[in-house]
C-alpha cells in the first residue's frame, strides 16, 4: 500500500496504464475499435484472405486467381521485386527488369497459393501499430492457429496513393523481404553474376509448378 | 555442382558482385555447402524419420511435458545469460521460474510458472552466443557443421561455453553427466525437428537455394533473438522512394489487372 502524496501521481499514472492495458486488450476482441488507419486495412486484407481461402465453391485455378487479385492489391510487388534483386537491379536490362517482374510474382503466387492451401481455420488479430519509417507504419498481428502456438506477424505498410501498400512481411523477426534477397543474390553468384541464370532458375520453379 | 563456383572471391573490379560477396559473409562457401548436404542426407535417414515415429507413438500432450522438462532444465543457463547480460531482473524470473515448474509444475512437465496466478512470466531462451551478441560481438564467418548445423564463430563460442556452464548437468555424477547430456540433446532435437516438418519441407520446395535461405533465416533468426524483440525489424525495407515509383506501382497494379481480366477467359 502506497499511499504518500508523493506517490500518488505514480499511482495515477499506474491506474491509466492499467486502463489503458484493458482498454487495448478489449480491443483484441472488438477488433478494429484499437487500430489505426493501417492496421484496418491489414486486418480487411487478412479477412479478405480468409473469405477466399475458406471458400469451398471456388476450385483451385479460382482460388489462384483471387490470391493473385489480393496480392496485387495488398502488395507493392515493384517496390518488392525490385528490392529483392538489390545491387542487381541497375545490372539488369529493362527486359530483365520486366521478366524478373513477372517472374517474381508468379513465385509469390505459386508458393503462398501452396502454402495457403493448407489453410485450417487461423484467424488474424490487429494487435499493435506503430509508425515505420518517415510515412508508415509497422502493423503487429497475431495470427491464431487452432490447436498449435500462436505466429507474430508484423506487416510494414506504406501508404500509396488513397489507401496503403505492404512492403515487407516480418515472421518472428525474420523478413521474408530481406531472405528473398539474399537468396537471389546467391543464386545470381553462383551463376557468374549474371541476372540471366536467375532468370533462368526461376522460369524453371514457375514451370515445375504449373506441371499438372 | 556442389563445389562448383562461388570458391574464389569475384572480381575486384565487379562491383556489385564484390559487395554481394561481402555480404554474404561465407568465405567457406564450398565447404559449408557440404556439410549442409551431409547434413540433410542425416536427416533424410535419421533425424526426419526419428521426428515422424516421434509425432506418431507419442501423443501430443506427452511430447508437450517432455519439451517443457527439457525447457525447464535450461532455465539455470538461461538465467546464466541474462545476468550476464545485464538484465539482473529477468535472471531472477528466470530462476523463480524453474524453482515454481520444478516443483509445483512436476520437474517441469507443466509451465505452471507462466500462468498469471503464479508468476504469469513466459520462457525466454538465452544462450552464450546471445550473450556475445548483445555486446556487439559480431556473428563472424558463416560455418555450417555436420550435425551441429550452422555455427558462425561467435555462436560456436556460445554452444562451447553454455556446455561448460551448464549448471544441471553438474547435479549429476561424473559417469552419468555425458548420457544426460545426450539424451537431453536427442530429445530437444527430435522435438525440434517434429514440430518444423512442415515448415522445413515448405521452405525446401520454395526455395530457389534452399543453402542460402537457410543461411538468410538463421541470421535473422538470431538477431532476433538477440535482441529480444525489443527493437522493430531490421530498418531494410523495399522503400516506394518517390512519386513515380509509388504511380509505377499503381500502374503496374492497372497492367496486371488488365493482364488478369484478358487471360481470365482462357483459364
Amino acid at each position: 500500500m502506497r499511499a504518500s502524496v508523493g506517490n500518488m501521481r505514480g499511482d495515477l499514472a499506474g491506474w491509466a496504464a492499467a486502463l489503458l492495458l484493458l482498454l487495448l486488450l478489449s480491443g483484441l476482441w472488438s477488433a478494429p475499435a484499437a487500430a489505426g488507419p493501417a492496421g484496418i486495412f491489414i486486418e480487411r486484407l487478412g479477412n479478405e484472405a480468409i473469405n477466399v481461402l475458406g471458400n469451398a465453391a471456388l476450385d483451385q485455378k479460382e482460388r489462384e486467381g483471387q490470391l493473385r487479385r489480393l496480392l496485387n492489391d495488398g502488395f507493392a510487388l515493384n517496390a518488392i521485386a525490385q528490392f529483392t534483386l538489390g545491387r542487381y537491379w541497375r545490372t539488369a536490362s529493362p527486359e530483365q527488369q520486366a521478366e524478373f517482374r513477372r517472374l517474381f510474382e508468379e513465385l509469390v503466387v505459386k508458393t503462398y497459393a501452396a502454402r495457403l492451401s493448407n489453410y485450417a481455420g487461423e484467424t488474424l488479430m490487429v494487435t499493435d501499430e506503430k509508425p515505420d519509417g518517415e510515412t508508415g507504419s509497422v502493423v503487429t498481428t497475431n495470427i491464431v492457429r487452432p490447436s498449435r502456438p500462436t505466429v507474430k506477424i508484423q506487416w510494414r505498410v506504406r501508404p500509396v496513393g488513397e489507401g496503403y501498400k505492404i512492403v515487407d512481411v516480418v515472421a518472428e523477426g525474420v523478413s521474408m523481404a530481406l531472405t528473398q534477397q539474399s537468396e537471389f543474390a546467391a543464386v545470381i553468384r553462383a551463376r557468374g553474376g549474371e541476372v540471366e541464370g536467375l532468370l533462368d532458375d526461376m522460369r524453371e520453379k514457375v514451370a515445375a509448378g504449373k506441371a499438372p | 555442382m556442389l563445389l562448383a563456383g562461388c570458391a574464389s572471391p569475384p572480381d575486384p573490379k565487379d562491383e556489385a558482385a564484390v559487395q554481394s560477396y561481402r555480404e554474404a559473409n561465407d568465405p567457406l562457401e564450398p565447404i559449408n555447402r557440404y556439410f549442409f548436404e551431409v547434413n540433410r542426407f542425416l536427416d533424410i535417414v535419421a533425424l526426419r524419420p526419428a521426428a515422424e515415429f516421434y509425432r506418431e507413438l507419442v501423443p501430443a500432450p506427452v511430447r508437450s511435458g517432455a519439451r517443457n522438462v527439457v525447457r525447464n532444465l535450461g532455465e539455470p543457463l538461461t538465467a546464466i545469460n541474462s545476468f550476464l547480460q545485464g538484465d539482473h531482473a529477468r535472471a531472477g524470473d528466470d530462476l523463480a521460474r524453474f524453482a515454481i515448474n520444478s516443483t509445483l509444475g512436476i520437474g517441469g512437465i507443466m509451465d505452471v510458472a507462466a500462468d498469471p496466478k503464479f508468476l504469469g512470466v513466459e520462457r525466454k531462451d538465452e544462450d552464450f552466443g546471445q550473450t556475445l551478441g548483445v555486446y556487439k560481438i559480431d556473428e563472424g564467418l558463416y560455418l555450417m557443421l555436420p550435425i551441429l548445423g550452422p555455427r558462425p564463430p561467435r555462436d560456436l563460442i556460445g554452444f562451447a561455453v553454455d556446455s561448460f556452464i551448464e549448471p544441471v548437468q553438474y547435479a549429476f555424477p561424473n559417469e552419468l553427466r555425458t548420457g544426460f547430456g545426450l539424451s537431453r540433446a536427442a530429445v530437444s532435437g527430435i522435438d525440434l525437428r517434429e514440430r518444423n516438418i512442415e515448415t522445413l519441407d515448405d521452405i525446401e520446395r520454395n526455395a530457389l537455394d534452399f543453402y542460402a535461405t537457410i543461411r538468410s533465416l538463421y541470421r535473422q533468426r538470431r538477431n532476433a533473438e538477440i535482441a529480444n524483440g525489443k527493437v522493430s525489424p531490421s530498418l531494410l525495407a523495399p522503400e516506394i522512394r518517390s512519386g513515380a515509383t509509388a504511380s509505377a506501382v499503381t500502374a503496374g497494379l492497372q497492367d496486371d489487372l488488365r493482364l488478369e481480366k484478358a487471360s481470365a477467359p482462357r483459364r
